[in-house]
Order: structure tokens, then sequence, then C-alpha cells
């Protein structure tokens, strides 16, 4: 005999799938989730639900960047998957714009990929520029995409150095655009004397810089 | 002395493979007991390692000139000045006959490749983890053979030093690769000194008849810095 499980539980469930990262679970609840008919955004809600609940967790220091990571990993998947499901529309999700990349001459990505996927995952519409991103790509990716955010990545303090060009050139071409920046060597000073106008301390709190500056605050 | 320039390279053995493990596990935040690691994780971990036993190739390049002098530009040697108050004060502490041994070491471009193309984020960050420690762990092997060989010739040995840490700047990274050749080992440094490939180590390592103190710690009031180390001669 199968029980059938309500929505509630079904979305209840999809949290807690993503929050222990258990894939198989995750996969069978997107196939009872999609014959109950639950719709995209309230998968969405739950999927965002359970990877905040790790997000806060690890900001607690009661969760570790991979145990995050791997929810993180799970709801990529889910949200891949979302375009099968009633009420699906990608526009009225992702309604904040980001053009993100790590600046030209550094080869190191791992960090941007990671604040890359967050921002996809809580809803933000993302350009991923990639790596050694040239001054030009980025000014061109922002006016073309009229993004209302720029994140620019930098792992090495001789890297680093090109934000101040790149975002003095923004401001000119693209003045509502609001930029904010992170990586190794930077701190808070630095990236306000780069004319940032905030800056992400880690992946962590990169949701909450954004929002304070989407805000204006 | 120990030879003045020469080019090594050392394979990972079992023991060796054990402790990167173990390494790997605490860096990834599951030290603590009651921690569990996920399942999913101990396979990233175990692709890691096998792609490390694979495609890793430990190699390493050095070269030893003797300190010319030390004034307030810095430490002088025929490769250039290392630009740090912080070493030179170090440097300052040691007696006798004085060098500088520079160093760089790579586990080649072939495995940070695989780590790169891989789509899951874990699996990358376990990767790039993974990458990182071998580097350090196999650099720190070989420091420890040389100490060895260092001693039985009546001289001692200061920690290692990067550039990019404590005030010696990235830029630094130019003395090191002016010592020595890291092409023989596949090794290049970018204009924005940058070296590729990703999983490499540059250093210098302080060698003396006396080295009393180890590290320039011991000279610095940051109590809280994250990569505050030893400073007592051992």
């Amino acid at each position: 005999m199968t029980i059938e499980k309500g929505n509630e539980t079904i979305v209840r469930d999809l949290a807690e799938a993503v929050r222990v990262h258990d894939e198989r679970a995750l996969h069978e609840l997107f196939d009872d989730a999609l014959t109950s008919g639950i719709t995209a955004p309230e998968v969405r809600r739950a999927l965002i639900g359970g990877l905040e609940e790790v997000r806060q967790n690890l900001m607690s220091n009661n969760a570790s960047i991979p145990d995050f990571l791997l929810s993180l990993d799970r709801v990529t998947e889910g949200l891949g998957r979302l375009s099968r499901f009633r009420g699906y529309d990608r526009n009225s999700v992702e309604d904040t714009t980001v053009v993100i990349g790590v600046v030209e001459g550094d080869p190191h990505d791992l960090g941007k990929n990671v604040i890359a996927g967050i921002y996809r995952a809580y809803g933000y519409r993302v350009f991923d520029l990639g790596r050694e991103v040239s001054q030009e790509a980025f000014v061109k990716a922002t006016v073309r995409e009229s993004a209302e955010i720029l994140a620019l990545s930098a792992m090495m303090s001789t890297t680093m150095v090109v934000m101040r060009d790149i975002i003095g050139e923004v401001r000119a071409k693209s003045p509502g655009t609001l930029v904010i920046v992170g990586g190794a060597p930077l701190n808070e000073v630095l990236a306000l004397s780069y004319g940032a106008d905030g800056y992400a301390e880690s992946a962590l709190t990169v949701l909450e810089e954004t929002e304070r500056l989407m805000a204006g605050s | 002395m120990i030879q003045e320039e020469a080019v090594l390279s050392r394979e990972f053995d079992g023991s060796f493979i054990r402790k990167l493990r173990r390494g790997v596990r605490e860096k990834l935040g599951y030290s603590v007991r009651e921690r569990a690691v996920p399942e999913e994780i101990e396979k990233a971990l175990d692709d890691a390692v096998a792609a490390i036993e694979k495609f890793a190739v430990f190699r390493v390049v050095y070269r030893i000139l003797p300190i010319e002098k030390i004034d307030k530009c810095g430490i002088h040697t025929e490769a250039g000045v290392i630009e740090s108050a912080m070493l030179s004060r170090l440097a300052r502490q040691c007696r006798g006959k004085r060098f500088a041994a520079f160093m760089v070491a790579t586990l080649g471009g072939e495995y940070e490749g695989i780590g790169d193309a891989l789509e899951s984020l874990t699996e990358r960050f376990v990767f790039d983890m993974a990458g990182s420690e071998c580097i350090e762990m196999a650099a720190d092997m070989l420091e420890a053979e040389w100490k060895e060989e260092v001693k039985s010739r009546g001289f001692a040995y200061s920690l290692r030093f990067s550039p990019g840490y404590c005030d010696w700047t990235l830029e630094g990274q130019e003395v090191i690769f002016n010592a020595l050749d890291a092409g023989r080992i596949g090794v290049c440094l970018t204009p924005h000194s940058v070296m590729i490939p990703k999983k490499s180590i540059s250093a210098v390592a302080f060698m003396a008849e006396e080295v009393p103190v180890v590290s320039p710690c011991v000279f610095c009031p940051k109590e809280g810095c994250l990569w505050r180390r030893g400073a007592k001669s051992k």
C-alpha cells in the first residue's frame, strides 16, 4: 500500500533533504512534488529554506563549509529541474541581475564560483564571466545586461588593484550599478578606497551585504 | 654543505597518503569527533587522493645563495633583495656564515586541471583543499630531510617564508624566480606574480651556523594573527 504524502509534507521534506544534502531523497521528492501538483515557487521556497538553515548553522559554527556546499549543490541541481513544475516563470523569480567575475591576471575562481552559486540559489539572475576577465568585458557585460550588481573577485594583492579602474569606468557607463567586491587580500577599507559600494567578507555574508546595498542603506 | 642547486622529486607513499587524508579532513572542519564526515565528502576525498596518486608529480627546485648583506632595504643576495623588515630582523639574528635557501615546489598542472573541470562546487572545494594540503605536506617532508642534512654539517635552518605573507609582498616572487630556474620543474610566474600551475609554492629559508630565532613572529605584536608560528629554534 502506498501512503501518499500531502503537499505540505513534501515541501517540508524537500527542505529537509537539502538541509541534510540527501541526493536520493531529493530525487524522489521531486517526483512526488511533480505528481502532487506543487508549484515551482513552492519548490524553490523549500529548496532555499533548507539551504538557508545550513547557512545560518554555518554562520553560528554549527556546520562546516562542505556541509553548506553539499546543500548548495543540491539546490543547484534542484533549480535545474524547476522548469518542469507548474507556475515556472524564470523572469518572475530572477528579478535582480548580477554580473560576476574574477579580475584580469587572477586564475583563482573557486570563491567566485561559490558566490555565483549562492546568488543563483537565492534567485538572482547571474552572468558569470569566469576568471581573468578584462576591464572591458566587465564594463560591456554590466551595460549590456543593465546589471543592478557587479561583483568583482580577486585573490591576490597584485591583481586586486585593477578593481579601482573597473569601478571607475562602470560608474561612468552604468551609474545605477552597485559594485560589491571580495577576495582574500581585500578588506572593507580597501574596498571603499577602490570606490566599491560594498565588501563581501565571505561567501556567507555576500547576501546580507547585497541586500543592504539594494535597500540603499 | 648540501648541493647548491638541484631539482628533486618525491613519490607519495602509503604513510604520506594516510596523513594527507587526515590533514584534509581536519582542514575541511571534520577534526572534531562528533562531526562525522559525510559520505559525499569521503567520496570526493577518495577521488581527490586517487587523482593525486595518479596525476600529481611533486617536484622541487632549490638554490642556496650566500647572504651578501642586510640593511634597511632588506636581505641582499646575488638574486636580488628580500624586501621584508621582519625577515631582515630574523636574518640579523643568524650567526656565522649565512645563506638564503630559495625553493619552488609544484604538483604539476595535470591534477589541478582535473579539479578545475569538476562541476560540483563541493568536489572542487575538496580537490582544491587536497591539492593545497598535499603540496604543503610534501614541502614539509622535504624540509625535514634538509634540516637533518644541514644539521649534520653544523648548520641550522629557519622556518620557510613565502611572498605574500607577513610584510613580504607578493612581488617578492621575483627574487625567488631570479635565484633559480623554476622552468626546470614546469613552474612559471605571470606578470602579476602568480605561479602557474596554481598548486605550487615558493619560499625562502635562512641557514647559518646559529639560527637562534626561526620565525619573525617573535618580533611581531599581532597576537591574533592567523599565520603566527613558533619562534624559537629547536
